[in-house]
């Protein structure tokens, strides 16, 4: 196979690997500050495609039923953590993650009772055309989703690194115990992560819609794969969390380009279990190990 | 008595069920419950008991219901062989996925057996012997020992009879040892890492446990489907597992048996209501309720109502009482614990840096310093609990540095906690019988231990009350009683007077003395001068992550680098 | 209406003068994919049902249907149909759900010995032969038969597919690699996607690369979508033919009109093109009158299910075992999608002659040249 389809391949690979990416930041943002991985994150990717499709169907304007969408997706972080989280904060971690996967299942059923099991559409945010690079067609709204998500993490890494609740989240992520202890509100900065991870999972799921269309029950896959992403980072850094995610989508697409379609999914996942095979340590024994995390 | 209440309503209600309910349909309700409740049961104690969330259980399912079908179809077996064979199967994998995977911490057995689980689904789509997409049909009726099942009736009493064996499989562990180190797990990894509990080892077997009985709940399954393809043990199968522990009660295997009918029950009804859209907000808003509202669930909420009708309420009783001394064996196998230029970073902190010291078999060594000069790190690399950077532990010229702190309590280091790490989820008996653990002493034997090491500290009369119930001096004492029951040959003690009034303090020096008499090593990291002074035959003083003094307590107290780093400052307080 | 006949009850009641057969009771079970991912294919067999009863009905009995559903679910499907052919009044049981919660329900059926007559395209359901199971589309072997001759017709040499990554699909793709050795053609790929699938230019990349002169496209609901507009945004010149399920109302939405979908090609049972092209258009107007509408396939479907049960209550005691015996003496019963016929040893319904490759044209199929 040549380079167009090498290309071919690698840019639909990135614009599905930045919904990923977007995922698994918002996994390790929230699981850094309070302790809990958020399976509820891939959810907000499709609320937010379901919101906007369903707001532009109706005749709103597209800015703003993106904007709507985010609206939703920031609201419904803050009602999942104040609603679901803040209540059980001391409870042991196994029931607090159980708690938001029962989340996640309903978030899925009210938005198959509110849209509907139809795929909803909606048109690229500059026509549904498509560019040619490198002998590869691509879609020009992998344009909006590739700027979407670079302005998303350029406002991210300002935000971890020159801001004071910014600095808090990493300091969380480096001592979560002690961070609290020196002073950073927790409740606050909590609630805070869940705003905005939630909020930029719907924003991503709003500008990749155009592309994928917009189903009620897209959150699994979704939150899997950013899951993946977030894993190699070891929930610990978003940066490689990101590049994560961004290589999950790349390698599905050479998955089933260069091998094959029908055991795409299966590579991912094995990928995904290889890696913690060798990561717990089938080569590993001793200390180290049980205290790398 | 409470499980034997369970057990008889349990059996009355089976076996009575189908002869009150008549028919075909609520006899295949029933024998889909005892199928569901027989993987259910297994999860209670993955998920109750070993805290371990797992998204792909019905993985798991998968494997038990292609064995049954295949072998059944294809190859004409019987189909308790089928099914034995897929139990294994699913256990094996389970064993070989779980290993190395709960070596990490987080919750990555969760996505780890989702992806198990989908790798399974993608492989039985596309593997022609499975039958692929559209399965494989004609599975005969289960049968047993070459006989045929074939009245549904028969199945039904068949399927339940399994469920009551895993009921039994789920009881026994509860009572067992590995159930009270599950419980002290689930309240204190760190705590029972100290009576050498070996943490992993518990949850894997609890995982491979719990595969084996969902495998045998898919392979009951198809055989009263009687078809089985990709699609019949989805992710949706999955999360009924999870519903259906979480509803029932995670705390007890009842719970699994209770949360199968109500789960079964519950869509039967919206069935009837025509509600199947609502199902997956139904359920996922009762899963987050009852686990943000009524963790125990429902068979918590009958474990609560039989206490009300037939609970009788027990009077408080005395707690402290003098200590029998002579409750405890003097040992003669003392340790000898060497550091030899330990060293600790975080990041660019040294936290500890090339300390050596000894301490000497049958002595009582003191470990003190000023605030944040590198003590606690120190004690956790001793027990295993953090990572050396370089250096060297030995234990009786036994290298432990690369040990982990359940290995090293395994060699007789006892341990106890600055910040109290008792199990609160079990009465002061049964936390200090977990310090017994490494010894594998039958149940009785351990509980005389026990009380044994009660009455040391003076505690016999506590031996059935909740930590929470005692006095915080007397919650410390606990503490000591379960190190003791581990029957240390050296016995570390992170700061054990801090929280204590004078008079408590001074029972502590008396109690350590006599733990010194029985020739127990003793390593105090301490903060207390005047405790530290009368105590300590030898003292090891650091500041700044580095050793700056070691030796006799009156040579300390005249050593001027102490005094200038520690010493001076708190006596200059003190003036 | 309600009230008219609640007098009319009344009356009969009072009367007691109706004689006994007419107000005699004929019970259906209908077990349908209410929820799920068959849902419309499902309510939409029902309304050509009820089309069907509206038009024709059973002289002389009160049709009284039960309907459960199976949640597009195996299992379910299973449990189901245990609950309805467990209540002896029972006659006949409909299966309006996908394929392999059919083949579930196909090992059982011989245990409770009702009569059902099912939907669901995979060829296993109507061979070999469940005495009790009856089929009534053509099966895929007919589709993919009605594909390779067409590309027989056409002179085309090299077929790709791409099917999705369940029953049907596989059941396309081992169809179409069979039957196109026959008629000289050569499937050049055969490529798969998962049912939640977005990005398919790894696929289509490698159909690409292996240059057919037709593409056939098995994918239907969203993936269907995306698959079309992957093929119209790589540039795909070839002929393209999806399958039926792929055409609806979301389709069209999503690609804007139905005019953007001109020229895409699929085999149809000859009901969809309703007129003179429907195998019986007597009967294609009846069921266009009763559904107040223009039929899409799943209505015809459920029209034909009907005129089936007709046959068979009207040949028979109208016991199960009656009813049965009647359905497979089937030969040849005229449907408004091609004749019917049942043997023994093939209860597969319709088949490749009920069968026409039709094309797209603003939303309509018309047959292709």
């Amino acid at each position: 196979m040549d380079l167009s389809v090498f290309v071919q391949l690698l840019l639909p690979g990135l614009t599905t690997g930045c919904v990923y990416a977007l995922v698994a930041l918002g996994f390790v943002l929230c699981a850094n500050v309070s302790g809990v991985v958020n399976f509820a994150q891939g959810e907000y990717v499709m609320l937010g495609g379901v919101v906007a499709a369903f707001a532009s169907s109706q005749g709103i304007a597209l800015p703003l039923a993106v904007g709507l969408a985010v609206l939703v997706g920031g609201c419904l972080g803050a009602l999942q953590e104040r609603l679901t989280l803040a209540p059980v904060r001391h409870a042991p971690d196994f029931i607090q993650i159980t708690i938001t996967l029962g989340v996640a299942v309903v978030l899925r059923g009210v938005a198959l009772i509110a849209f509907g099991k139809d795929p909803l559409s909606m048109p690229g945010f500059s026509g549904d055309g498509v560019f040619e690079i490198g002998g590869a067609v691509v879609a020009l709204q992998s344009l909006w989703v590739w700027g979407a998500t670079a302005l998303m993490l350029a406002g991210m890494f300002w935000f971890l690194m020159f801001t004071d609740p910014g600095r808090a989240v990493r300091a969380c992520s480096i001592n979560l115990q002690a961070a609290r202890l020196m002073g950073v509100d927790a409740e606050r900065l909590t609630l805070f992560v869940f705003v905005v991870a939630g909020a930029t999972a719907a924003l991503a799921g709003v500008v990749v819609t155009p592309i994928v269309l917009a189903n009620w029950d897209a959150g699994i896959a979704y939150g899997l794969k950013g899951f993946v992403g977030a894993i190699l980072g070891s929930f610990r850094s978003p940066l490689v969390a990101v590049l994560g995610g961004l290589g999950i989508g790349v390698l599905e697409s050479f998955a089933a380009g260069y091998v094959s379609s029908g055991y795409k999914d299966a590579m991912v996942y094995g990928v995904l279990l290889a890696y913690l095979l060798i990561r717990g340590g089938v080569f590993v024994f001793g200390r180290a190990a049980l205290l790398a995390r | 008595m409470k499980n034997a209440a369970a057990l008889a309503s349990f059996c009355i209600l089976v076996v009575l069920y189908p002869w009150i309910i008549r028919g075909t349909y609520p006899l295949g309700v029933g024998i889909i419950t005892g199928a569901l409740a027989a993987g259910t049961v297994g999860f209670v104690l993955l998920l109750g008991y070993a805290h371990q969330l797992a998204l792909g259980q019905a993985g798991f399912c998968m494997v038990g219901g292609y064995a049954s079908a295949l072998l059944c179809v294809n190859h004409k077996w019987d189909p308790l062989a089928a099914l034995l064979v897929g139990a294994a199967a699913a256990m094996a994998i389970a064993w070989l996925v779980a290993t190395p995977i709960l070596k990490l911490r987080g919750f990555v057995l969760a996505m780890a057996s989702l992806a198990l689980h989908l790798i399974l689904v993608v492989v039985a789509f596309e593997t022609p012997f499975t039958g692929g997409a559209l399965g494989t049909y004609g599975i005969p009726k289960f049968g047993l020992f070459g006989l045929h099942l074939a009245s549904d009736l028969a199945y039904y009493y068949v399927v339940w009879t399994i469920v009551l064996a895993f009921v039994g499989i789920g009881l026994a562990v509860d009572r067992s040892r590995i159930g009270r180190a599950l419980k002290a797990i689930a309240a204190s990894e760190t705590a029972a890492l100290s009576t050498g509990m070996d943490i992993r080892r518990y949850k894997v077997q609890m995982f491979v446990l719990s595969a084996g009985m969902a495998s045998v709940c898919g392979s009951l399954a198809v055989h009263y489907l009687r078809a089985m393809d990709p699609n019949v043990f989805g992710f949706a199968f999955s999360l009924n597992f999870i519903t259906a522990v979480i509803v029932g009660g995670l705390m007890t295997v009842w719970g699994g048996v209770v949360g199968a009918a109500l789960i079964t029950g519950l869509r039967e009804l919206l069935r009837g209501l025509s509600l199947p859209l609502w199902e997956g907000v139904i359920m996922g808003a009762l899963t987050v309720i009852v686990l943000i509202a009524f963790r125990r669930g429902f068979a918590g909420f009958l474990s609560l109502l039989y206490d009300r009708l037939f609970g009788r309420q027990e009077t408080p009783r005395v707690a402290l009482v003098e200590p029998d001394v002579s409750a405890l064996r003097p040992i003669a196998n003392a340790a000898t614990l060497e550091v030899r230029g330990a060293a600790r970073s975080f990041g660019n902190l040294r936290a500890v840096n090339g300390v050596s010291f000894t301490v000497a078999a049958g002595s009582v060594t003191a470990l003190i310093g000023p605030n944040g000069a590198g003590k606690t790190t120190l004690f956790n690399l001793v027990c295993g609990y953090q990572p050396l950077d370089a250096g060297e532990v030995t234990l009786d010229a036994r290298r432990i540095e690369t040990l982990l702190p359940n290995q090293i309590a395994a060699l007789g280091v006892g341990r106890t906690f600055q910040n109290l790490q008792l199990f609160d989820n079990m009465n002061v008996l049964d936390n200090v019988i977990c310090g017994g653990h490494r010894h594998l002493w039958g149940e009785s034997t351990g509980r005389e231990k026990a009380r044994a090491a009660l009455a040391f500290v003076g505690l016999q009369g506590a031996a059935s009350l909740m930590p929470g119930e005692l006095a915080f001096g007397h919650q410390r004492l606990v503490e000591i009683a379960r190190a003791l029951a581990l029957e240390p040959r050296l016995l570390l003690m992170d700061e054990p007077a801090s929280g204590l009034n004078d008079s408590e303090t001074e029972r502590l020096a008396e109690l350590t003395l006599r733990i010194a008499a029985l020739g127990i090593t003793v390593l105090l990291v301490e903060h207390d001068m005047r405790l530290v002074m009368g105590l300590a035959d030898h003292v090891v003083v650091m500041h700044h992550g580095e050793k700056i003094a070691d030796g006799a307590p009156d040579a300390i107290r005249r050593d001027r680098a102490v005094i200038e780093a520690y010493l001076g400052i708190e006596e200059h307080a003190a003036a | 209406m309600r009230r008219t006949f609640l007098l009319a009850v009344v009356a009969a009641f009072a009367l007691g003068a109706l004689p006994a057969h007419a107000q005699q009771e004929f019970k259906i079970g209908v077990i349908a994919s209410m929820s799920g991912g068959f849902t419309g294919p499902a309510k939409d067999t029902i309304d050509g049902w009820q089309a069907w009863q509206k038009a024709h009905g059973l002289p002389g009995k009160k049709i009284v249907v039960e309907t459960l559903d199976d949640e597009t679910n195996p299992v379910s499907a299973s449990n189901a149909f245990r609950r309805i052919a467990s209540d002896p009044s029972i006659n006949l049981i409909y299966l309006f759900i996908p394929s392999n919660s059919v083949m579930a329900v196909k090992s059982l059926a011989s245990e409770f010995k009702v009569p059902i007559i099912a939907g669901g395209a995979a060829d296993a359901i109507g061979v070999p032969a469940d005495p009790w199971l009856f089929k009534v589309a053509p099966a895929v072997r007919d589709f993919m038969t009605v594909l390779t001759q067409y590309a027989q017709k056409k002179g085309y040499k090299r077929i790709a597919s791409i099917n999705a990554a369940d029953a049907f699909g596989q059941a396309e793709i081992t169809n179409l690699k069979a039957l196109a050795p026959k008629t000289g053609l050569q499937v050049v790929a055969a490529e798969t996607f998962g049912v939640e699938d977005t990005n398919f230019n790894a696929q289509l990349t490698r159909i690409r690369a292996a240059k057919p002169d037709l593409i056939y496209n098995g994918a239907a609901g969203r993936a269907a979508i995306l698959t079309y507009r992957a093929f119209q945004q790589m540039g795909f010149k070839q002929p393209l033919v999806v399958t039926q399920a792929a055409i609806g109302k979301a389709f069209f939405e999503a690609l804007g009109s139905p005019a953007a979908a001109d020229g895409l090609m699929t085999p149809m049972q000859s009901g969809v093109f309703g007129g003179a092209a429907a195998a019986d258009s007597k009967l294609y107007a009846e069921m266009e009158k009763a559904l107040g509408r223009t039929p899409v396939y799943f209505n015809t479907f459920g029209f034909d299910v009907g005129l089936i049960t007709e046959y068979a209550v009207k040949n028979s005691d109208g016991s199960r075992q009656g009813l049965r015996d009647a359905l497979e003496r089937i030969k040849d019963l005229p449907a408004v999608n091609g004749p019917v016929t049942y043997t023994k040893e093939d209860h597969t319904g319709q088949n490749y002659r009920s069968i026409i490759m039709g094309q797209l044209k603003s939303g309509k199929p018309v047959p292709a040249n």
